[in-house]
């Protein structure tokens, strides 16, 4: 049976300095001999002449956190990884800024690069997230394009 | 009824709030959906309700809240 899904949304950015001390909060767990990290960052793409300036993110929240805790199920019997943690961003997020955090642990490297780079494929296909890009004069609904 | 919710780019092409009569799958929802919002028949949606997405044969019992969401963004 499933466990009760884990909140994964921050309001805003996800800051270098709740990134850092995440890291720093896997230092007792001496088991871990790897860790992979994605962050998605804001970009200013240019949309009409005019640049992306942020991204504004809304969710299905419920759905979402059911659909990440199948994932994160998914993840730990397909990869022999110690933890794994997703977070991403609701709200306001400027360009440069973190939006979108997935972090995975292993006692080796390659389990952690393959569930990384799955997990955020999954999440980025599967998680109902959307964002809204928002230029100086107009807003523009974001694709996301593989 | 169902109650329905838009979200992402369709919250800026259907209403904010609207109800369709009870519907008694997911196949009758569809169609009713796009009889009701033509939009619909230009966007992909998908369903969902109580945290949970819907299947394209799946029965609905009546009144649930429906999520209809627009292809997702995230990340």
């Amino acid at each position: 049976m499933s466990s009760s899904p884990k909140n994964i949304f921050t309001l805003g950015p996800i800051t270098p300095a709740f990134i850092a001390e995440s890291i720093a909060k896997h230092q007792t767990k001496t088991s871990i001999g790897a860790h992979d990290l994605f962050l998605g960052q804001v970009r200013a793409d240019v949309k009409d002449g005019h640049a992306v300036e942020a991204i504004h993110y809304t969710a299905n929240e419920e759905l979402a956190l059911n659909i990440c805790q199948e994932i994160r199920e998914e993840a730990f019997q397909k990869f022999q990884i110690t933890c794994l943690h997703i977070h991403h961003s609701l709200g306001e997020v400027k360009t440069g800024e973190i939006c979108f955090f997935v972090f995975v642990s292993s006692p080796h490297r390659k389990a952690s690069f393959d569930a990384c780079e799955w997990l955020v494929n999954e999440i980025k296909e599967k998680c109902p997230i959307w964002g809204e890009e928002k230029t100086a004069e107009k807003s523009f609904w974001k694709e996301n394009h593989g | 009824m169902h109650s329905l919710i838009f979200y992402g780019k369709l919250t800026t092409l259907c209403p904010a709030a609207a109800s369709i009569p009870t519907q008694r799958s997911v196949a009758d929802l569809r169609t009713t959906l796009m009889n009701t919002f033509p939009v619909l028949n230009n966007e992909p949606f998908l369903l969902a309700t109580a945290g949970k997405m819907l299947q394209a044969d799946d029965s609905l019992i009546g009144n649930e809240d429906i999520s209809i969401m627009p292809p997702f963004s995230g990340g």
